[in-house]
């Protein structure tokens, strides 16, 4: 059986396409090295046009426009710029309304799109160009430790780590946020209450890792400007044990962290890395995985969510408490003892 | 000529299967099915790995080879056995295919663009009509911002004007003019036919343009059939474009991909036109990427997809539909709204996770009733206004009620199952739940255009199991007056004799292969659907794993506010149901 299958690895290779949604202008070269928060490509996300009636400004017919205007398609153009014209005793002009560029001329018209202010993509983690995507982005690899989550807030950050919990269901209150911290990403256990969020973005903090979050705090955790991950999920569940030891052990340490959704489709997660770039990681790996004895595994829903095993037999069919049949497996548990679980409550940790 | 074997691949958000129909002593059977999950989650995410895995399970427990030393599936059949005679794909994967409506008037052609593209798996993202104060430019700027994947253009009558239409779709002429090939969105243009060729002046070069009949040809006539068939293939197109492994896959099947909820919907109708029934055929799939409402009323289509009552990864976004006390109110366990609401957002991170403890399931039903609640209340302004309803706001005759979905196959007991459907259906008069247990319908579908009477055979085998039969008297009533005298006379001779009261839940056991009669006397003037208020009379029913319930707890079903009572009572008729 196909298992879904997330990395909480101390030591990978990680290479990652990065790419606009739209065809944009690429900032970087190959080779080049980068930062997380280091724009690779930019492009207009959000266009914004007019439509300029030429024929009327200058009191034409249609007919006659073509031989007053006075740039063409694709044509650069600052605020006040001449369009058209000048025609007439009177030399009426038609002038760019603002800075931008003329898209298309038709029928006495022209689209004109303002100038905006583009759509920076950032690295999103600190590593090596090795391939350009043509208009579009890059592809960024780096060594590193690897921690992928199942939410994020869409925000890009890079700071040194504070982990702010001695375990890993600490809840965060928000007067353990101080100006100390002030630049840093801080992991906890949890979040609940949205005092923390807002300390936070006040600060600025550069990024936030919880285990999990309540779900009523999922707007605010959306507007603020800080990146926010979680790596478990919602309510309380407490940190898994593998990723609160490789956070701790990295305490201090540089983190990127790229809070991108969980896009089952595009194949994107939210991630943590710790850049090691002067290691040897071994290479991810890109095979669907099924599952099999001694693999480590995660149980996603309760009982024992969160909580890291080892898969010790495929036992085919099983009947759990609530009266369901699934195909389960025996996973020795962080506690010594033996669950059966259903293998749709399992991922492998890479 | 006809198809022998015919393998069928049905590709969920969550899992795939691969199902194998073959003709057994001179009749059609379902033979076996294997089941993968879907693999676009995976790391190389194509979804033809899945396909692969499902048909490798079905190898192993069917010992058919169908595939060929290189690799490929071998179509048809050899002498030897190895191959299959014809090959279909049923997909439901995928994100919902996001639409733009540019039409004239709300209420009226607009309106069946948005019941048109309810049909497919869908999401309407802006919606611009005459109405729509914005300027030019700010419509050009929405549709480049928002990149739909389809553009539906409706407005303007056969024979009436032209003008206002060919305005509203100006900017859609430049939106495509200025996206790049990849990120064009496919256009279908489903109104006034007098402009069609103005519309293929206007987008033929800029945009994917697709024509279809026009939905509104005049004010009091909808047509969205033809339109129907356009939209399917356009989604199997985006399909083709979004989900790495689909175009391969269509190219195995030699024919395009039919969308799950269209092949669905198909049996639905086919099942109206050929059995004899006065009433309603209702369908539901209560399925990850959306709920679907099959319903067919002599032949006359009504097919309502719900994205936003999918029970996967679109399950945070369900509190935006219903508060959540209309989830909780149907849980007897004591559990905290927060549990609850948790439970949804962390559902929705892995939709294929089950319940493993009773807590857990529990919630679990709460909220496939409410979906299936939720699905079916959007598609009740779509049922005939007269004569298959008692009142319109209550579920109309319907016979039978088939359903499918996970959450109602894998339920730890056919009595939950039935339970939730009559909870959250409230079925009305007499019915029978029928369970697509090996979820066979979408498949049927799409087998229908290759071999009819493979359809006709394994829809008369017991490839689908028989719930029971559902009486339900309405009316008003205090609780406690009796409704309903009936008497049940089984093949055997046994009979049963019954006097319901309102408010309460029964169950009379009637086991499979038996048959009876039941002569019903509704009293008070309740209505069980023989044509009129107090009418009585006979019916002839076959026995199902729960026999027979008369459900006389009132429609709409209400229930008591006071949390230990409404747990109370919850927990009572789960038990008249288990026996």
């Amino acid at each position: 059986m196909f298992a879904t299958s997330r990395y909480i690895s101390p030591i990978v290779n990680i290479r990652r396409e990065r790419t606009l949604p739209i065809p944009g202008k690429i900032l970087v070269r190959r080779g080049q090295s980068v930062n997380a928060m280091d724009p690779i490509a930019e492009g207009i996300l959000n266009p914004k046009h007019l439509v300029l009636n030429i024929a009327r400004g200058l009191g034409v017919s249609v007919g006659e426009v073509d031989q007053h205007l006075q740039c063409g398609e694709g044509v650069q153009l600052l605020k006040g710029d001449i369009i058209a014209g000048p025609v007439g005793r009177s030399r009426r002009v038609v002038r760019a309304p603002e800075s931008g560029r003329v898209i298309q001329i038709a029928t006495g018209k022209i689209l004109y799109e303002i100038e905006t202010i583009p759509f920076q993509l950032k690295a999103g983690l600190s590593g090596n160009v090795v391939e350009i995507i043509s208009n579009r982005g890059a592809v960024v690899e780096t060594t590193g430790a690897l921690i992928q989550g199942v939410w994020g807030n869409e925000l890009i950050g890079s700071g040194n780590l504070v982990v702010r919990a001695d375990t890993s269901d600490e809840v965060l209150s928000a007067n353990k946020l101080d100006t100390s911290l002030r630049g840093t990403i801080v992991a906890v256990g949890t979040c609940e209450n949205e005092d923390v969020l807002k300390t936070a973005e006040s600060l600025p903090l550069r990024g936030l890792i919880f285990a999990s979050m309540r779900p009523d705090l999922i707007p605010t955790a959306v507007e603020i400007k800080v990146p926010v991950i979680l790596i478990e999920g919602y309510g309380n569940c407490p940190m898994n044990a593998a990723a609160f030891e490789l956070l701790t052990r990295n305490n201090g340490h540089t983190v990127c962290v790229n809070a991108q959704a969980w896009d089952r489709y595009k194949g994107t997660r939210p991630e943590i890395v710790i850049p090691k770039l002067h290691l040897e990681g071994k290479p991810s790996t890109d095979v669907i995985m099924s599952f099999c004895p001694d693999q480590t595994v995660r149980v996603t829903r309760a009982p024992n969510a969160g909580q890291i095993g080892r898969l010790v037999n495929l036992i085919g069919y099983a009947v759990m408490p609530s009266g369901i049949r699934t195909q389960a497996a025996e996973v020795l548990m962080e506690n010594d003892l033996v669950n059966v679980v259903p293998l749709a409550n399992l991922e492998i940790l890479e | 000529m006809d198809a022998n074997s015919i393998l069928i691949v049905d590709v969920g958000e969550i899992s795939t299967r691969a199902l194998l129909f073959d003709v057994v002593e001179g009749h059609y059977r379902f033979i076996a099915s294997g089941i993968s999950p879907t693999s676009f989650g995976a790391h190389q995410y194509n979804i033809q790995d899945g396909v692969r895995a499902a048909i490798d399970q079905l190898v192993a427990i069917s010992g058919r080879a169908f595939f060929g030393e290189d690799g490929q599936l071998v179509l048809p059949c050899t002498p030897d056995g190895v191959g299959i005679d014809a090959f279909a794909v049923t997909l439901s994967a995928g994100p919902p295919v996001e639409v733009v409506i540019v039409g004239l008037i709300e209420k009226i052609d607009i309106e069946s663009a948005r019941r048109l593209v309810k049909t497919t798996y869908s999401r309407v993202m802006d919606v611009m009509s005459l109405n729509d104060r914005r300027a030019r430019e700010a419509r050009l700027d929405s549709i480049l911002r928002i990149r739909p994947d389809l553009i539906v253009i409706v407005g303007g009558f056969d024979d009436g004007g032209v003008l206002s239409v060919q305005r509203l779709a100006e900017p859609v002429g430049l939106a495509c003019s200025l996206l790049t090939n990849e990120q064009k969105p496919e256009v279908l243009f489903a109104g006034n036919q007098s402009i069609q060729g103005d519309i293929r002046s206007l987008l033929g070069k800029s945009a994917n343009l697709h024509l279809a009949p026009n939905l509104r040809p005049s004010i009091d006539v909808e047509q969205l059939n033809p339109a129907q068939v356009v939209v399917e293939k356009i989604v199997t197109n985006i399909r083709k474009r979004q989900i790495p492994g689909v175009a391969e896959l269509a190219s195995w099947a030699g024919a395009d991909i039919i969308p799950t909820s269209e092949a669905f919907s198909r049996i639905i109708r086919f099942l109206s036109m050929t059995l004899e029934s006065n009433k309603g055929i209702l369908g539901i799939d209560v399925g990850a990427s959306a709920t679907t409402i099959a319903a067919s009323f002599c032949g006359s289509l009504v097919l309502n997809v719900c994205p936003e009552f999918g029970l996967g990864s679109n399950l945070d976004e369900l509190l935006i539909n219903m508060p959540l006390s209309d989830i909780t109110r149907w849980i007897s366990l004591d559990i905290a709204d927060d549990d609850v609401r948790n439970y949804l957002f962390n559902k929705s991170l892995y939709p294929s996770s089950l319940p493993v403890e009773e807590k857990d399931l529990a919630i679990e039903q709460a909220v496939a009733r409410q979906v299936i609640r939720g699905a079916i209340k959007k598609a009740f302004k779509r049922f005939p206004d007269r004569e298959f309803k008692y009142t319109k706001h209550l579920l109309p005759w319907f016979e039978p009620i088939i359903v499918t979905g996970s959450i109602l196959t894998q339920s730890p007991s056919v009595d939950q199952t039935a339970l939730m459907l009559i909870d959250s259906l409230q079925p009305t008069g007499a019915t029978t739940l029928v369970l697509d247990h090996n979820h066979l319908l979408p498949a049927l579908g799409a087998a229908a255009s290759i071999n009819q009477l493979m359809v006709v055979h394994i829809l008369n085998t017991d490839a689908f199991m028989h719930l029971g039969t559902v009486i339900t008297p309405v009316g008003e009533a205090p609780i406690g007056t009796p409704v309903l005298r009936l008497q049940m006379i089984r093949d055997d001779g046994q009979d049963v004799n019954l006097e319901i009261k309102y408010g309460n839940l029964e169950m009379i056991s009637l086991p499979v292969g038996q048959k009876a009669r039941l002569q019903l006397h509704p009293l008070h003037l309740f209505d069980v659907g023989m044509g009129a208020p107090g009418r009585g009379g006979a019916l002839r029913v076959m026995g199902g794993e729960l026999g027979v319930i008369i459900d006389a707890r009132g429609r709409p079903l209400k229930l008591p506010d006071d949390r230990d009572e409404r747990s109370e009572l919850l927990t009572k008729w789960r038990r008249v149901l288990a026996g």
